[in-house]
């Protein structure tokens, strides 16, 4: 016995048989009653579409939740993100799916726009489809680069500014642009408001309505579109419920995986307050920009910052002029698949130019002391046990009893010892020692001094860089409960 | 597979599926208290930690590198009194907290203890808030005070540390130059200090290696410079009094600048 009753009335739109009732109701107008098997196939579409509506839809709520206890001002943005943190029963859960969710949304549309390359379904009937999703990709990135100033730390903060530094080098409107996107010559309240503002009105607006053209281009016009060289076979899938449960089901089981992610350890990260007056000594894009971080190491930003990438953008614009009339696979258009090619290599090189790895250099010894005593995030000593940090004076060119100390900071201390060697051997220095220092400082608080004297040449100027950073108690299960300052 | 017996399959899934989120909002709304208040304690600590660090960068000069004063330029922070009296002292009505936000806010234009009125200035503290002319953003001065506030535990006498002697290792290796600079800058205008000659009434340095040491009884050489800088007023050689050849000593110094200027005049 069938489960679901058909309606009994229908009517045709452009070989489309709808139901009746589709006339009355905006959803059941815009969904396709019936499906292709091969159309909807993971192996022929990956559900990346869907996984594009899943991950805007996860944004959207955990978007709107985070709205209620963001303040969108220099002043009170950090705290707001803090307040999330400390206060606010699974806020930190929001702001890990958001941020997750963000990430894999730029994924997972990139990747279904090269599907959509491949699988040739861009040109022709496909073409208005295509042009909206070019947009959406727009749209995601610009949704993805101005939700990375919201909290208004240092990451942010520097990321962003260089970010919008490259509308500088445009000729003649360059300067006014930046200012118009900073809100004055630097980030400040007005920068911020813009930036909240396109992030959850304007980009989110145009976002949606360009959906709405590529979702009924999808599935009313294109009737979701078939492989190259599958034609329609009966029988076909009902929408309703057979589509709907699997993709309801499929929507769970991603959140339910993203929560685990979130809650075995992903972190969206937070570095201290936004400071205009220092600039961190590595500022990295997030991942998803990286490639254009790296490929502005290739020469001038304006060609490479502004013109490469606009001229990719308006590759991606007339690409549906140069389809050929009968859809071919990729593997049946050799020029699209070595151009494929070049342009995901280009993208793997350049992504991996702009990491810290390829950035511009310290000095050996200032990368050994923010190795081991960071001035942004936590570094190893912070992650050791508050407990096992011994006060004490830990030189390298004196003995200590590593016996009498705990086994994790006896680890710790070798290896800056290690550390300390090595640069000494690996950059002909005539003298390299390191001290470290740990002080009781206060209660449930260390302060780690850590100074490296180095000499480059036999009779030259001995030299000292040095940094201090303090170190707290993590575990309040290990607090000592005499004071008050924590409680 | 039918797509009837597809359906079926699904709709089995799904109850395992909503069995599942169930289990785990369960798991997560079990841990959520532990999750908040662990939270919060660490960015306590974090913040602390941060305070700490902007002291090392603009208090210490003032008030000790740990919170232990310095001379006529700052009282103590990490002082009993500071916690027990200070706020009924100067007739506060809102708590400590509020009390040692708003004097770093504001700065101190009047002091309320002459000794710390500062060689006769009246103006003791700047006002450190961005909004007043400071260098500090509002976060930072939390910050600040929430690193002084966590003196208590010290201060009241519950937590003692052993003190460990660092300043050896991590004094500059003290040259006539830097020394020689330091003097020229800030001590010149009054003393003389051999070929350095000055048209100030202060007394000649030049021998000062010679009487230091006995000035005070008990006091060495290099304590007993350090002294005449930071509190002028405890030991007025015969003939400069306040009033006669003008005021006591007006140098403020940091840390490293005094320690550079003693260890010049006395070697």
């Amino acid at each position: 016995m069938r489960m679901f009753k058909q309606p009994e009335e229908f009517y045709d739109i452009g070989g489309d048989i709808r139901p009746a009732a589709a006339k009355k109701g905006f959803f059941s107008h815009i969904r396709p009653r019936w499906c292709q098997p091969e159309a909807i196939a993971f192996s022929n579409t990956y559900y990346l579409g869907f996984l594009c509506v899943f991950f805007l839809l996860l944004e959207f709520v955990t978007g709107v939740l985070l709205m209620v206890y963001y303040a969108p001002t220099p002043a009170e943005a950090y705290q707001s993100v803090i307040l999330l943190e400390t206060e606010v029963p699974f806020g930190s859960l929001m702001r890990e799916l958001h941020r997750l969710g963000g990430e894999c949304m730029v994924a997972v549309v990139v990747l279904h726009m090269l599907r959509v390359f491949v699988t040739d379904s861009y040109g022709g009937k496909y073409s208005l489809t295509w042009l909206s999703g070019v947009g959406l990709l727009l749209c995601t990135l610009f949704l993805a680069f101005s939700g990375y100033l919201l909290p208004w730390d240092q990451l942010a903060f520097w990321a962003v500014t260089i970010g919008t530094s490259m509308a500088e080098k445009i000729p003649l409107i360059g300067d006014t642009l930046t200012v118009i996107l900073r809100g004055g010559a630097e980030f400040g309240q007005n920068g911020l408001l813009r930036f909240y503002l396109l992030h959850i009105v304007w980009l989110p607006a145009v976002l949606f309505i360009l959906l709405g053209i590529h979702y009924y281009r999808v599935t009313r016009v294109n009737s979701l579109s078939l492989p190259p060289g599958k034609s329609a076979v009966k029988p076909k899938v009902r929408f309703f419920p057979t589509v709907f449960l699997s993709e309801i089901n499929l929507s769970l089981a991603l959140l339910l995986v993203l929560v685990m992610i979130s809650y075995a350890g992903y972190q969206a990260p937070l570095e201290n307050h936004a400071d205009p007056t220092h600039t961190p000594l590595h500022t990295q894009a997030p991942w998803f920009f990286l490639w254009l971080q790296g490929t502005l190491k290739f020469g001038s930003t304006f060609l490479f910052g502004i013109c490469l990438p606009a001229s990719l953008l308006l590759l991606l614009f007339v690409l549906p002029m140069f389809a050929g009339k009968e859809r071919k696979h990729i593997f049946k258009r050799p020029v699209h698949l070595v151009l494929t090619v070049i342009f995901i290599v280009y993208l793997v090189v350049a992504t991996m130019l702009g990491t810290a790895k390829y950035g511009v250099s310290l000095h050996p010894v200032v990368a050994l002391v923010q190795k081991f005593l960071p001035e942004e995030m936590d570094g190893p000593f912070q992650y050791a046990a508050f407990s096992s940090l011994q006060q004490g004076v830990y030189q390298s060119n004196k003995k200590i009893d590593f016996n009498s100390l705990d086994p994790q900071f006896a680890s710790l201390v070798k290896q800056l010892f290690a550390a300390t060697a090595d640069l000494k051997e690996e950059n002909s220095l005539a003298q390299a020692e390191s001290i470290l220092i740990v002080e009781d400082w206060q209660e449930e608080i260390k302060r780690l001094s850590l100074r490296i004297h180095f000499q480059t040449a036999n009779n030259g100027e001995m030299k000292t860089e040095e940094a201090v950073s303090y170190v707290y108690q993590k575990d309040p299960s290990a607090s000592s409960k005499t004071g008050s300052g924590r409680e | 597979m039918s797509e009837d017996m597809n359906v079926k399959s699904q709709f089995v899934f799904l109850v395992i599926l909503l069995l599942l989120s169930l289990f785990l909002l369960g798991f997560i709304s079990g841990h959520e208290q532990t999750r908040i208040g662990q939270a919060a304690y660490q960015n306590k600590g974090k913040v602390i930690a941060r305070g700490a660090l902007l002291y090392d960068a603009n208090c210490k000069s003032c008030h000790g590198i740990k919170g232990e004063g310095v001379g006529q330029l700052g009282p103590a922070l990490n002082d009993k009194q500071f916690f027990q009296t200070r706020i009924t002292e100067v007739g506060w009505s809102g708590t400590l907290e509020n009390y040692i936000r708003a004097t770093i806010d504001h700065g101190r234009l009047i002091g309320t203890r002459s000794f710390y009125a500062g060689n006769g200035s009246n103006a003791v503290m700047a006002a450190w808030n961005l909004d007043y002319g400071g260098p500090l953003r509002p976060d930072q001065i939390a910050d600040l005070t929430a690193f002084v506030l966590n003196w208590e535990a010290n201060a009241m006498g519950r937590v003692a540390f052993e003190n460990l002697e660092v300043e050896d290792l991590f004094a500059q290796a003290e040259s006539s130059g830097e020394g020689r600079r330091v003097f020229t800058q800030n001590c010149l205008q009054c003393h003389s200090f051999h070929d350095l000659k000055s048209e100030g009434s202060g007394p000649d340095l030049s021998s000062i290696k010679e009487v230091a040491a006995t000035r005070v009884p008990g006091q060495d050489a290099e304590s007993y410079i350090k002294d005449s800088v930071l509190v002028p007023d405890r030991l007025v050689v015969e003939g400069y009094e306040h009033g006669k050849n003008g005021l006591g000593c007006g140098a403020v110094l940091s840390e490293k600048d005094l320690q550079t200027v003693a260890e010049f005049v006395l070697n």
